[in-house]
């Protein structure tokens, strides 16, 4: 979990000087700027776990002989989350950006992404059936994201 | 893991199965197993590690960057192939390097689709942002200057797009299309902002600036929309730049009046306070003339206020007083804040001038004085109620004047007056005053002075003793009281006085006329001197001529100074006609132009204007229509007309100044001497007409000419004559020296023309005055004579007591023996009533003259009441006749007259003091009382030398008398 008092590594700094276009002073945190802290970060870091473990299993479909598994994996895994993980993604991204009277209204419309979220996470039968894979690669997709939708929430209701 | 056997479904193909259902992956029975089940008899080739890896490298060499990756995204995949191969680069090659090469592999392959899909992206956003750029085509500007500024941006822009499809330069090309938008917003916005394409070319023409040049303007004002906010608050951009240009040229000016505006508070500001300032032509001036920056201009006008400023600088808009006023206030300056705010001044900034100005003379310690002295709300609140209520807010030219004449410039006087208009009755009659009663002081007919004299005048003389403030009070109760008690139809009958009667144009004059003239401002003489003024028309035009060609007024028909005083007209109204506005206008239609000219002549250069008491007096008592009447009677204003009419000449109005200065007139307490002397002394006493010779005062002053003392000294010596001599003075009796003179004047010498009265009267009487005692002027020794007269006023006196009244009867019979008594000589000897001056035949006897009011009669009394012991009846057939028979023959001793054979003196006297000599003459036939000298009197009897006698009768008389 990330810490919004502790500096932004250059990593993540890269990150989002690079994606998102947005330059931070040096040595700055979200909280010291003044500003709400980022909730693209969060969900970047939660994503890209999530990411890494879907790929792993990936990897492996793709090491086993039966054509299945070749199949599957030929298919892609990411496409499962992609879609909804992007919504998201978008709102947070204008809720970062906004400022001002419009920094409320993102915060609604990032609230109601993070709800749909939330239902997806619930609702969605792929999920489990990842988590639980007979080849003990680790997928905690829900555990993960609900973790790092709990975070975003705070902070969007702080704003 | 498999368990590499056909219908053996393990777990893990359970767990495929359901998961390509959800997923919708096509799959077949066939798939169940691994291709080896196929072929697990053919010969051992490669490993499954090596033949994965084969795999995997052959996949990672197919990887390629579509067409469209950036560079970056091309070396990342080419980072990420790199790691796969550098993960597979091992010998002998076991699972877990398969894993993690196909791993690594996962995210090169991730890597490739995530670089198409950002390609995509990519091209779509370009896409978008090349079609949110020709959706402005047709937005190309109204004005030059903003085609010009479009034109560049969206050249900027199209250029961007034709750059290729990368992150940055879609940035690049969006920030210009939005750049562009954002540009053509802002120039449709600034167009209807400037009130469009028209609206550009007014600010264009009014500022006469270029397009280019507009910038400038949002720099001067601050902002284009301070420029904007400026432009609406003033109605347009020629008002603007009209407004602009009082401030320097060009953007100079429009620099120097949006400063002033912030400085103000804004356009709206700055627009009303030029407004209330009296134009922008001020506001400017503050700047221009008087060197203000914007933050000192703001700070004066909050601290005097732009009305009291714009009044100020008047119509040159000279800013150098209010400045010097405020510099004078400095930290004092809620002095004046309060005052405006408290007494009503905020809204009438023309009175607050006015006060400084001309109540004040300009001198800012006195206004700043005059502001710090009203430091109670009470005060502040009084002078309120005279400014608004009271309408001298209105009246700022009368304010002025009634603070520096009224008050004599004193801020306690003014605060007097404005305590005194306690209450609203007061106050609405002030304002009535001011406004049917014409003094405003806006009436060209009316000067502004004219309350303010009222003010000052209206009680009269100040009573000494009393202090100056007590006085104040006053009058400022009085004036209020009067303010209260005239009512619409008085003040518009004021007005007619004012403008008709010229008395508007004399402040001084008028204010006196109401003020002691009306009894110091009895409301109802005020009223109905106004009242009967105002019905007479003809009345009122002499009344302006009597003030401008009369010589009442303080200037003439000339506007030239009188230098007669403003009282004069006030004491010929009262007491001079008693206070009857019917004599006044009698009196001021009785004069013609010839007449005017006179008493111009005497009142100016004769300086009669200098003494309005004298005036008062003379007219009152001079110029009766019966000079032997009341002093209130009815007058007669030919007397002026005849008296000023023989000074009418070249010299006459010097010879009337030096006689009336020479001989005392002017001196104080002898205003009543010309009074006495026109009524008294050019009266006959007993002749007809009993009418004032009113001209014979010219005749007098010739007389005396060169030597006015002389006749000084004979008005002293009327006036300090004792009772028994001449008749005193008594209230509204001014008989000396009137009457004194008048029995000199009307002596037989002189029958009524006093041309001589100098050179055979005083000169002669000067003389024997001078004269040594000598010889038989030692006197007679019992009663012992008085010594001759050594001070010519007891000769003045003594010659003037006598009336030279007839005697009535030459010879009386007294006592009951009817003796015949010489009433001619002891009457026209001893009484004053006479003066027959029957001289003594014995110079060394002097003569006794008995009190003035002794008459025949009174001597007729005494000496039949003195002979009455003596009273013995003569017996016989024919009583007191000798020469009728039977003849009586005389007795001895004699008994009456009859028996007398000789003279025969003795000494008479009554039981009333009354003691004389008296002398029986014996001529040959009966006896006679022929002598007569009073001895003693039960009043004054005096004792006058025989010579002195002598000379009064030489100097009253044409003839000498006989002796005795």
């Amino acid at each position: 979990m990330a810490d919004d008092s502790a500096p932004l590594t250059s990593e993540q700094r890269a990150f989002l000087t690079k994606y998102l276009g947005v330059s931070l002073p040096d040595g700055g945190t979200a909280a010291e700027m003044g500003k709400a802290p980022a909730a693209v970060p969060i969900w970047m870091e939660a994503r890209e776990d999530v990411g890494n473990q879907i790929s792993a299993l990936q990897s492996h479909l793709k090491t086993r002989p039966e054509p299945l598994f070749q199949k599957i994996a030929d298919a892609g895994l990411h496409g499962v989350t992609s879609g909804q993980l992007s919504k998201l993604q978008a709102a947070l991204m204008d809720f970062d950006g906004a400022s001002g009277a419009a920094k409320q209204d993102a915060a609604e419309l990032a609230q109601t992404a993070s709800e749909a979220m939330r239902t997806f996470l619930k609702d969605n039968l792929v999920l489990p059936l990842l988590e639980r894979n007979p080849f003990n690669v680790t997928v905690t997709i829900r555990a993960t994201l609900g973790a790092a939708l709990d975070r975003i929430d705070r902070i969007l209701m702080g704003a | 893991m498999g368990n590499g056997k056909k219908g053996d479904f393990s777990d893990d193909i359970k767990w495929g199965i359901e998961l390509a259902d959800h997923l919708g992956v096509p799959y077949g029975t066939d798939d169940y197993w691994p291709d080896e089940f196929e072929d697990e008899d053919e010969d051992d080739g490669p490993t499954l590690e090596e033949q994965q890896r084969e795999s995997i490298l052959r996949r990672t060499s197919a990887l390629a960057a579509p067409e469209g990756a950036e560079l970056q995204e091309i070396k990342d995949l080419e980072g990420a192939k790199d790691a796969v191969h550098d993960r597979l680069d091992v010998d002998p090659v076991g699972g877990d390097d398969i894993v993690q090469g196909e791993i690594l592999y996962q995210r090169a392959e991730d890597m490739v689709r995530d670089i198409g899909l950002a390609i995509s992206d990519r091209a779509e956003e370009h896409r978008q942002i090349d079609m949110d750029f020709h959706a402005l085509d047709d937005k190309k500007g109204e004005i030059k200057l903003h085609q010009t500024k479009i034109a560049a941006a969206r050249l900027k822009a199209d250029e961007a797009l034709k750059q290729p499809i990368t992150t940055s330069h879609n940035a690049t090309a969006r920030q210009a299309v939005e750049a562009l938008e954002k540009l053509i917003d802002a120039c449709e916005q600034e167009l209807r902002d400037l009130g469009g394409k028209d609206g550009v070319g007014q600010i264009f023409s009014a500022f006469n600036i270029t397009g280019d040049e507009l910038a400038q303007l949002d720099q001067a004002f601050g902002s284009r929309k301070a420029f904007l906010d400026a432009m609406k608050a003033f109605g347009g951009p020629h008002e603007l730049a009209v407004f602009c240009g009082k401030f320097g040229q060009g953007m100079k000016g429009a620099k120097a009046a949006a400063d002033l505006a912030n400085a103000l508070g804004g356009p709206g500001k700055i627009q009303e306070t030029a407004k209330s300032m009296g134009g922008v032509d001020k506001l400017a001036a503050l700047q221009t003339k008087g060197a203000l920056d914007p933050s000192q201009i703001a700070k004066l006008c909050t601290e005097m206020g732009p009305a009291f400023i714009g009044e100020m600088m008047g119509a040159s808009s000279d800013p150098t007083s209010v400045i010097d006023l405020q510099k004078e206030f400095g930290a004092k300056i809620t002095d004046f804040t309060d005052l405006v705010k408290d007494a009503g001044f905020d809204a009438k900034p023309k009175a607050l001038v006015a006060l400084f100005e001309q109540g004040c003379k300009g001198k800012a310690d006195e206004f700043k004085k005059l502001c710090a002295s009203f430091s109670k709300p009470a005060e502040r609140e009084a002078l309120k109620g005279v400014i608004e209520k009271g309408g001298l807010g209105d009246s700022p030219n009368a304010l002025a004047a009634l603070f520096s004449d009224g008050c004599g410039g004193d801020p306690e006087t003014l605060k007097t007056f404005a305590l005194a208009f306690d209450d609203d009755t007061k106050r609405d009659g002030l304002n009535q005053l001011l406004d049917k009663g014409g003094l405003k002081g806006d009436d060209p007919a009316i000067a502004p002075g004219v309350l303010g004299a009222m003010f000052k005048n209206i009680s009269g003389d100040k009573p000494s003793g009393e202090s100056d403030a007590d006085f104040a009070k006053t009058r400022a109760s009085k004036l209020a009281d009067l303010a209260k008690g005239l009512g619409a139809d008085d003040c518009d009958n004021l007005k007619s006085m004012l403008v008709k009667g010229g008395l508007g144009a004399d402040p001084e004059v008028f204010s006196h006329l109401v003020g002691m003239g009306c009894g110091n401002g009895d409301l109802g003489k005020v009223q109905g001197l106004a009242k009967a003024l105002a019905a007479d028309a003809t009345g009122l035009e002499r009344l302006d001529d009597l003030l401008k060609k009369g010589g009442f007024g303080t200037k003439d028909d000339a506007k030239a100074d009188t230098g007669t005083d403003p009282k004069c007209l006030a004491h010929l109204f009262n007491p001079g006609c008693d206070g009857k506005p019917d004599e006044l206008l009698k009196l001021t239609k009785a004069l013609g132009d010839a007449d005017r000219k006179a008493l111009k002549g005497v009142m100016t250069t004769g300086e009669l204007g200098k003494n309005p008491k004298i005036i008062g007096k003379m007219y009152q008592h001079g110029c009766l229509d019966d000079p032997t009447g009341k002093h209130d009677g009815k007058k007669t204003p030919q007397v002026l007309i005849d008296m000023v009419g023989e000074f009418a000449d070249k010299d006459g109005p010097a010879l009337f100044k030096n006689m009336m200065s020479g001989s005392g007139f002017t001196e104080d307490g002898k205003e009543d001497r010309l009074a006495s002397v026109l009524r008294h002394a050019f009266t006959p006493k007993h002749s007809a007409p009993k009418k004032q010779s009113a001209k014979s005062l010219r005749k007098l002053a010739n007389s005396f000419n060169g030597h006015f003392g002389d006749l000084k000294t004979t008005m002293e010596a009327m006036e300090a004559a004792p009772d028994h001599i001449l008749e005193r003075n008594d209230t509204n009796e001014p008989n000396q020296p009137g009457k004194g003179l008048g029995n000199l004047i009307h002596a037989d010498k002189y029958k009524g023309d006093p041309s001589n009265l100098r050179a055979q009267l005083f000169v002669p009487l000067k003389t024997r005055a001078s004269a040594p005692a000598a010889g038989t002027e030692a006197g007679w020794s019992s009663p012992p004579s008085p010594p001759k007269m050594t001070d010519v006023k007891d000769l003045l006196m003594t010659a003037a007591s006598f009336e030279h009244r007839p005697i009535t009867n030459a010879t009386v019979q007294v006592g009951a023996q009817n003796y015949d008594f010489d009433m001619d000589h002891a009457a026209g000897r001893h009484s004053r009533k006479h003066g027959k001056f029957h001289l003594n035949s014995a110079p060394h006897m002097g003569t006794t003259l008995f009190h003035r009011d002794v008459t025949e009669d009174d001597i007729k009394d005494s000496v039949s009441k003195g002979i009455a012991p003596a009273n013995i009846t003569r017996q016989g057939p024919n009583p007191g006749n000798r020469t009728v028979a039977p003849f009586v023959q005389r007795r001895t001793p004699p008994i009456d007259q009859h028996d007398f054979t000789g003279n025969f003196m003795r000494t008479n006297g009554d039981d009333n003091g009354e003691v004389s000599r008296i002398g029986f003459l014996n001529d040959g036939g009966t006896a006679k009382i022929t002598q007569y000298y009073p001895i003693a009197s039960a009043r004054a009897l005096q004792h006058v030398n025989n010579n002195d006698f002598i000379t009064m009768n030489n100097v009253l008389n044409t003839a000498q008398k006989p002796l005795y």
